[in-house]
């Protein structure tokens, strides 16, 4: 049943991303002509980036609204007496919003860096490939182990379930304004900031907590057996090691976040659920 | 008789503490066209979104089929909403298959018979829709479903007189014989004629539960007229 909450959600939603998406690439290849065969930028060419520049922005701004609209206008409005007749649990219908509006994210980002280097490209840049190929192979065969691969992977679940944490404590928060019968709205836009105070209280009290700890099991000054002779390697392996102690904790709490507001949000739309 | 829907002491407030219904005792049998009658503001609404579990009981509880409301219910429960639930941007061609996708006992061909007869057009998309039109469809996708409970909300409100009989007629021609259907409306003239059982609601209480036949018998009158004797102003 979630794969098919995902199809018609992605659906739903890809008849407003894909004319954005067109435009975005378009307008980059507009912009690459412009700057390979312009010596002096003409006024078109300015108009051309100005509006690259505003449809990546409105790309942005559009995925929010979709992410809030569609949790809010597609299950707790009018079209939530379809959704919740649907013999469908509540949690896959939360989680086919979510997936959802993750993979807008990724693409949008993916679709915005491919923007900037079609507008990069040239035969030059493509020339200088190889070189650049050969010198991060080098950097990576000299500088980058095992504990350098592992925090890069550490940072982009951190990024994955920090977004994630994120969704979630928008429907939340818009849950919680379902619990009144008047000023939903309003209520849940209180929510959000009431959920962002106490998520920013409980990360102070819980990060000073991990201070703590580490005061107590780690020796001033050293990580592991990096003492002998300090110099820059020296740095970058304790400067790894030091972010891991950053990180680890950090992926923790927001795992925790992300729990709490799904089954929060899953409870209210379970069992407090009163459509209008 | 055997049991299709069953609640006791079914209450709910709104939040500002109005009481729509109020202590709602009922068993409705299988196989029965019941009609869920009562003037505006009765708690009929109510009482449809309360057995699909769009709202979620102050106090009581309510079983279909034996099982509380829920996931599991909502498979044998076929539900018309008084209001426009559908998207306007999807064609009805795409909200049949999306029936089909999730109601393993959704009848697409019944469907698909439905809307020729009535000349809607499978390609038509709801917002060029008229209100009737979106009524209809909305209609033919709940009752294509072949379901043991059909919950219908004000399902003729919007539509034209003529077509009306058609729909009254495919709603008794198109269902399975064990199946209940319940018919909130307050247009009792147009329903009378295949209703069952009528249960009279005023003010979040059933003030009578009585078949349609015992009220000929015995009072010698019509539903519309004893409707009107009791709900009288």
């Amino acid at each position: 049943m979630l794969k098919k909450l995902l199809k018609y959600e992605i659906r739903a939603t890809a008849r407003l991303f894909l004319p954005v998406f067109g435009a975005i690439l378009l307008l980059a290849i507009l912009n690459n002509i412009f700057f390979n065969f312009n010596d002096i930028p003409d006024f078109a060419a300015v108009l051309t980036m100005m509006l690259y520049v505003i449809l990546i922005i409105a790309l942005f701004v559009l995925v929010y609204v979709v992410m809030i609209q569609r949790f809010y206008k597609n299950l707790l409005r009018d079209e939530g007496y379809l959704m919740f007749t649907l013999p469908v649990r509540t949690w896959q219908l939360i989680a086919s919003k979510l997936i959802v509006s993750i993979m807008w994210l990724a693409i949008c980002t993916f679709v915005t860096v491919l923007s900037v280097f079609i507008m990069a490209f040239s035969l030059d840049l493509l020339r200088e490939i190889p070189e650049f190929l050969r010198q991060l192979s080098d950097f990576l065969a000299h500088y980058v182990g095992i504990s350098e691969v592992t925090l890069f992977f550490e940072f982009v679940f951190l990024m994955l379930i920090g977004t994630i944490g994120s969704v979630l404590m928008i429907y939340a928060a818009i849950s919680i304004g379902h619990l009144v019968g008047k000023h939903r709205v309003l209520t849940a836009f209180g929510a959000y900031i009431g959920l962002s105070i106490v998520e920013q209280i409980i990360t102070n009290l819980y990060f000073s907590l991990v201070g703590r700890i580490y005061d107590h099991t780690i020796p001033y000054g050293s990580y592991g057996a990096y003492q002998f002779g300090y110099g820059a390697y020296d740095f970058a392996r304790e400067f790894v090691g030091a972010m891991h102690m950053i990180v680890i904790p950090t992926l923790i709490i927001t795992v925790i976040f992300s729990v709490v507001y799904f089954i929060l949000t899953n409870y209210i739309l379970s069992h407090r659920l009163n459509l209008e | 008789m055997d049991t299709i829907l069953e609640c006791h002491g079914l209450t709910k407030f709104y939040g500002s503490g109005v009481c729509a219904l109020n202590q709602i005792n009922l068993n409705v049998g299988r196989g029965r066209i019941v009609g869920l009658l009562g003037p505006n503001g009765s708690g009929k609404s109510t009482f449809m979104k309360l057995a699909y579990g769009l709202l979620t009981p102050s106090l009581g509880d309510l079983s279909i089929a034996g099982f509380p409301v829920g996931p599991d219910t909502k498979e044998v429960v076929s539900y018309l909403p008084e209001r426009t639930y559908l998207n306007d941007w999807m064609k009805v061609r795409d909200l049949i298959a999306f029936f089909r996708d999730f109601y393993t006992n959704f009848n697409e061909a019944k469907a698909y018979d439905m809307l020729s007869r009535l000349n809607i057009n499978p390609n038509d998309r709801l917002k060029t829709m008229s209100k009737g039109t979106k009524e209809k469809v909305q209609l033919i996708l709940v009752m294509s479903r072949e379901a043991q409970l059909y919950l219908l909300d004000e399902p003729i409100g919007g539509v034209d007189p003529a077509a009306r009989d058609y729909i009254l007629n495919t709603i008794l021609g198109n269902y399975n014989e064990n199946a209940t259907i319940i018919i909130s409306t307050h247009l009792i003239t147009d329903i009378e004629q295949v209703l069952e059982d009528v249960i009279f609601i005023s003010r979040g209480e059933i003030i009578m539960v009585s078949s349609v036949d015992q009220i000929r018998e015995e009072k010698g009158m019509s539903v519309d007229a004893l409707f009107r004797e009791v709900f009288r102003c």
